[in-house]
């Protein structure tokens, strides 16, 4: 046994030692082929996965470097299986190719090139794949056509052997477009190095080899940024996708603060607003909306309402089938998505690697808070008792109102008070579930209400005022839970949540760390009732944020008082 | 003998048939053909025509379908009964006990009757009645002087008592008899060179005479008979072969003139195995009884999987030294002790964990030891008796000696602590320490050559039988084995190891020492610093073995894997398990922060604490219930009955405490005063009803 930081084990995870001592060179060399799926304080976990293995051979990365890696840094004798199996999944690789027609170079369709003969039979049997090859023109080669080129990708994800597409992107509008190296607002700005390189690896030039995959950054860590140094690389016209209207506005905010564009070159479109510019930005709610279930999504056409150069997927981990779909035939147009985890509750990883693109850059979000680009944030779980009067009502609800009960604990006030009067001067974001809940609360304290029924123009102004310090602090709901851009928050305390769920404590987090001036610190509270199904569920959200890696701290409510 | 009981001088003759075929029809001969009835070609193909030459089956009138010929219907009789036995590659991984016992009760399983099992068993045991089967005599054919006395044997008297002592009358031995075992001595003389068996056919191109021919067929057929020679098929070539067993082979020709030399290790392994298993069984029994079959006191299978899962995960090498049935053991052990009784519940018989066995629960690590290591070192034994000392209690030996007789000047505990304190400081090879010890280092073998021989002669080589060398090795060797697994590496007396990824190697822990009495006290379960992390997220990470931390940390944690890697995750079920069975919060905090390299995160003593700390204990208790129709006839039974009920409900009473006489004199009581008492319809329920009630009706 050495002091080594890896422990690959038969199952393909790889289990890394924090404090071995070639812990951080063993940590890059990993993380370009296999995915962070937790990361508590002493051993983080990673998962070798085909897709992780084709990630990273799409970036490069030898095989030989692969199995060199895990052989260099592991404690143990790596099991001769993982070995194997990597090099299966490796060797799938790059054997299908998707090529253009060079000789004609209006052609409306494309060349499958596999590397053998005997492959190019084993797809033509594939039931997915064979209704989507056209003519065989020669042993290993296939036409097809230019609007399959996403299913067939799709079809061979799925047949094991994914696709290396170098049939290259349609350039789509200019557009003129640089950064800006001091912000509307009069701050000096310029994107950071791993911004930078992130762009840049995207990009690739403007070669086929680049303008299509996905950037993975942690919350706060600037991928609207990211977004903007790739359209003025790309230097085209741009659609960007996002999760609700107070992102779409945020976007259009950033993109006129930080961009030489004119506003009238940037177009909304959400159910209010129907602008189609040469940057138009829209919701993922828009896009798939219809009439009845059984309509047609009227609003995909927005796709095809301009020579889209670019498209850009915000929280790509989020992104809903019907534009999956759509995607499959946008091949043609460079494809960026933005997401703070590959990991979709759904599984569809497979078709976020087919249709938008292999990852291209990942930075841990240590590493950005070692280096102060994200806040270092603590975690707390207050809990505090049930009343006497409540136990009764609690212990004779029905399972569902349990939770209810125990969440909407009028207890739970003082205590939200008596956290506020700690972090005195620090903007608090106060998070819930429940409507009245959250109204009794802002009214007892005295602090404006953001809910999904807010006016967006009050909301806007409730925000400007939240990002001025005039207003120390707000009561939201859910829909704070995305994309919605709070720069000085450093205080969050929930007192409500969808049960257990990681997403929403990982967006809810993901408000408060954004670098904070001074010590660079947020706090993120969480009161729960104390011996109560809501401290189960509770569990859940701890073990989350532990798994991501920080710090994480129970305290009784009288602790605060 | 079943199948083997054929003319053989005809099986041998026609081997040549069988040496014609090519490997695939071979193969195909032996899983289509059978000796009765026909196959179709399509079956046989493309060897239809070759088996059909061979002459081994014959065509039909239609020429579609092939059958066995009259004439060779004992060679494929005999060539299918081999091929359902690759035995000889068993004798490379002889080490490998439990395979080659599996094997060897297969094998007699399909070539002898219970009849002749029964007779060579009770033979074997000398005993010559009583209950015996493959399991009895199997021990016996794998011991070296099953044949070694047969070689041993050095005139006409001598093979004539062997062959008594086989099976054979000696009353019918005729001269020509007495031939044949001479032949097949010199038959097992030539097979002991040969560990993986001989081809037949090598064996018979050797007697090219017909005379020979049919003594080798009628040696071969005396060696089957008696369980001295073995035949299997070769699997990679289905070549028919025979030889000696490979345990009685290894022994009778391993004959080491050195002690063996102390060996490195490479990796190593000490934990008493044992008592961690009994720790985790009985931690279950303690939270729920654990119901265990009526026949054989067995765990059930599916109890026994989930009990399995908590089990310390053993390396493959170790596990094959210790007994496969880790949790059927541990519950005999914790019977032998009396940590848990057998009780019946609802008819099912279940383990029910004593006193004793709650407080033996609640020690230290170490002082669990201590209590199952003292019993043993304070035990008066110095000879094995019946496996209990003259208390009662476990015995120093884990056996008993089969003699007729105690054996008189020996003492085999000092023998056998001279002899196993020799590896009080190095690894010596197992395999090589045995052999050498049961040649010679062996106070029985001291003792059959000396004039004594009578004294301790085995009681199943039977009275008549004379030299007892053989056995007396095969007993010591045996011993030494048994003392090394039961008493020494399953109690963590004994460190193991393995030199150059093969040979098991052993060394004398404190614990060994002191119970073999070199020492006068040991340390066991100080928790060695081991890389062990806690995680915030209840992870249990093992950055290295550490058997012993494992088996504590089993206790209160869920495992999800083998280590080195992540191992448990401490999960609210799981400590709610260990508080069931009598831990404390401290405990587990503890027994975490002694095992983590690291600082136990704050979250989780935290949380450890809160479900702990909110644990209550209830009682189930069977009480009979008295119900009424209203208010006016609960006064009624109040003021009858008095303190006897206790008012639970305004019309129900529980009766508690009484007996059945007791309920049946309230009964009365009750009738005299005019409330009658239905028949109770459940045994734990009685309704009354008011007397005018009754008599409206």
């Amino acid at each position: 046994m050495n002091d080594n930081p890896l422990i690959v084990q038969s199952d393909l995870t790889v289990l890394v030692d924090v404090s071995a001592p070639r812990y951080a060179e063993a940590r890059d060399a990993l993380a370009r082929f296999a995915e962070l799926v937790k990361s508590p304080e002493h051993i983080h976990t990673y998962r070798i996965t085909p897709l992780s293995i084709w990630n990273a051979c799409a970036a490069g990365v030898a095989v030989d470097d692969i199995a060199g890696t895990l052989t260099t840094y592991s404690r143990f004798p790596v099991p001769a299986s993982i070995t194997t199996q990597v090099r299966d999944f490796a060797q799938r690789f790059g054997r299908v190719r998707i090529e253009r027609d060079e000789t004609d170079s209006s052609a409306q369709h494309l060349f499958l090139h596999t590397t053998d003969a005997l492959l190019a039979e084993e797809l033509v049997h594939g039931k997915q794949l064979a209704p989507l090859l056209g003519d065989r023109i020669a042993p290993s080669v296939f036409r097809i056509a230019q609007g399959d080129r996403g299913r067939i990708k799709q079809a061979l994800i799925k047949a094991g052997f994914p696709a290396e597409d170098i049939a290259g992107y349609a350039a789509g509008e200019s557009l003129d477009v640089a950064l800006r190296t001091e912000t509307l607002t009069g701050n000096d700005f310029a994107l950071r190095d791993y911004q930078v390189q992130a762009v840049h690896a995207f990009h690739a030039l403007g070669s086929a080899r680049g303008g299509s995959g996905v950037i993975v950054l942690p919350c706060g860590a600037g991928k609207t940024v990211v977004g903007m140094g790739v359209i003025s690389a790309v230097q085209s016209s741009t659609l960007i996708l996002t999760t609700s209207v107070t992102a779409v506005r945020q976007w259009i905010s950033e993109l006129l603060d930080k961009t030489d564009i004119d506003a009238d070159m940037i177009g909304e479109y959400s159910a209010t607003t129907k602008d189609v510019r040469p940057i138009t930005v829209a919701t993922y709610q828009i896009l798939t909306h219809r009439a009845s279930k059984t309509a047609d999504f009227t609003h995909l056409a927005l796709f095809d309402q301009r020579n889209w150069g670019l498209i850009i997927y915000d929280e790509v981990h989020l992104l809903p089938a019907p534009v999956f779909q759509i995607t499959a035939t946008l091949q043609a147009r460079r494809r960026l998505g933005l997401t703070a985890t590959l990991v979709r509750e759904d599984g569809r990883e497979d078709d976020v690697f087919a249709l938008i693109g292999p990852k291209k850059h990942d930075v841990p979000w240590k590493v950005l808070e070692r280096e102060g680009w994200i806040a270092t944030a603590t975690c707390t779980e207050v809990r505090v008792p049930l009343a006497e009067t409540l136990r009764m009502p609690y212990a004779v609800a029905e399972a569902r109102n349990k939770f209810r009960v125990a969440s909407e604990n009028p207890d739970k006030t003082q205590v939200v008070r008596d956290i506020i009067a700690r972090h005195l001067n620090e903007p608090a974001l106060i998070i819930g579930m429940y409507v009245d809940q959250l109204e009794t609360l802002a009214q007892e304290m005295n602090v404006p209400l953001i809910t999904g029924t807010t006016p967006q123009h009050t909301r806007d102004v409730l925000y400007e005022r939240f990002r001025k310090g005039t207003l120390p602090a707000l009561v939201v709901s859910k829909v704070a839970n995305f994309a919605i851009d709070l720069p000085d928050a450093s205080l969050a305390i929930q007192i409500s949540g969808t049960f257990g769920s990681r997403q929403e404590e990982a967006q809810r987090l993901g408000r408060i760390l954004r670098p904070k001036p001074g010590d660079n610190q947020a706090h993120f509270y969480s009161v729960v009732t104390a011996d109560t199904v809501e401290q189960d569920f509770a569990l859940k959200r701890q073990l989350f944020l532990c798994e991501q890696g920080y710090e994480y701290r129970i305290a009784a409510a009288n602790e605060f008082s | 003998m079943k199948l083997f009981d054929v003319d053989w001088v005809s099986v041998l003759h026609d081997l040549q048939r069988w040496d014609a075929l090519p490997l695939p029809a071979r193969r195909i001969l032996l899983d289509e053909l059978k000796p009765s009835g026909y196959v179709y070609a399509e079956r046989l193909e493309p060897y239809f025509d070759v088996i059909a030459a061979s002459g081994i089956a014959v065509r039909d009138a239609q020429k579609r379908r092939l059958c066995v010929s009259d004439a060779q219907r004992p060679l494929v009789k005999v060539l299918r009964a081999m091929g359902r036995h690759p035995l000889f590659h068993l004798a490379s991984t002889q080490d490998d006990e439990r395979e080659l016992h599996e094997s060897l009760i297969r094998y007699l399983e399909e070539h002898f009757t219970s009849e002749e099992v029964g007779r060579l068993a009770a033979l074997a045991r000398g005993t010559g009645a009583g209950y015996v089967n493959k399991h009895t005599l199997a021990p016996f054919v794998a011991f070296a002087g099953w044949v070694g006395d047969l070689l041993d044997a050095s005139n006409e008297a001598a093979i004539i008592d062997w062959a008594e002592n086989h099976g054979l009358d000696r009353r019918s031995i005729s001269p020509d008899d007495v031939d044949e075992l001479l032949d097949l001595q010199v038959l097992v003389q030539e097979l002991l060179t040969h560990p993986g068996g001989m081809p037949l056919r090598d064996l018979l191109a050797a007697r090219t005479d017909v005379v020979e021919r049919e003594t080798f067929a009628a040696a071969l057929h005396l060696g089957l008979g008696t369980l001295v020679i073995f035949a299997g098929m070769r699997a990679e070539d289905l070549e028919p072969m025979i030889g000696l067993w490979p345990s009685v082979v290894s022994e009778l020709t391993r004959a080491p003139t050195h002690p063996p030399a102390p060996m490195e290790v490479g990796e190593e392994f000490s934990l008493a195995v044992y008592m961690e298993d009994m720790t985790t069984l009985l931690a279950a029994i303690a939270a729920s009884p654990v119901r265990v079959r009526a026949n054989d006191s067995a765990v059930f299978a599916r109890t026994r999987a989930e009990i399995e899962k908590r089990l310390v995960a053993l390396p493959e090498w170790v596990a094959r030294l210790l007994p496969a049935e880790r949790v059927d053991h541990a519950a005999r052990e914790l019977l032998m002790r009396h940590f848990v009784v057998l009780r019946n519940v609802e008819g099912s018989p279940h383990l029910h964990a004593t006193a004793e066995g709650s407080r033996w629960l609640t020690q230290s690590t170490h002082d669990r030891l201590a209590a199952l290591v003292e019993p043993l070192r304070t035990s008066k034994e110095k000879n094995p008796g019946n496996g209990y000392d003259q208390n009662g209690s476990v015995g120093f030996f884990p056996y008993t000696l089969p003699y007729y007789h105690a054996p008189k000047g020996l003492h085999l505990r000092a023998d056998l602590a001279r002899t196993l304190l020799q590896a009080a400081d190095s690894f010596l090879p197992i395999a090589e320490f045995l052999a050498y010890a049961a040649r010679n280092d062996n106070p029985l073998l001291t003792l059959a050559e000396s004039s004594t021989a009578e004294a301790i002669r085995p009681v199943f080589y039977g009275g008549q039988y004379t030299d007892a060398r053989s056995t007396s090795r095969d007993m010591w060797r045996q011993m030494l084995a048994q003392f090394l697994t039961a008493r020494l590496i399953g109690l963590g007396g004994a460190v193991v190891g393995v030199h150059q990824g093969s040979a098991i190697c052993f060394k004398l822990t404190a614990v060994g020492r002191y119970l073999l009495g070199a020492a006068d006290s040991f340390e066991y379960g100080s928790d060695a610093v081991a890389d062990i992390v806690i995680q915030p997220n209840f992870d249990v990470v093992f950055l290295g073995a550490a058997p012993g931390i494992e088996a504590e940390l089993a206790r209160f944690s869920e495992r999800v894997g083998v280590a080195p890697g992540r191992v448990f995750r401490i999960t609210r079920a799981s400590v709610l398990a260990a508080a069931e069975s009598g831990a404390a919060a401290g405990d587990v905090i503890g027994a975490l922060a002694r095992a983590s390299s690291k600082p136990v995160p704050k979250n989780v003593q935290h949380e450890i604490a809160g479900w702990m700390g909110a644990v209550r204990r209830a009682t189930f208790r069977r009480v009979a219930v008295l119900e009424c129709a209203d208010a006016d006839v609960a006064a009624r039974i109040v003021a009858l009955l008095g303190a006897a009920v206790r008012q639970i409900a305004p019309t129900v009473f529980e009766v508690s405490g009484a007996t059945s006489a007791g309920r049946l004199a309230m009964m009365r009581k009750l009738r005299a005063g005019g409330v009658f008492v239905d028949e109770p319809v459940s045994p734990a329920v009685v309704k009354s009803r008011r007397a005018r009630d009754y008599d409206d009706e």
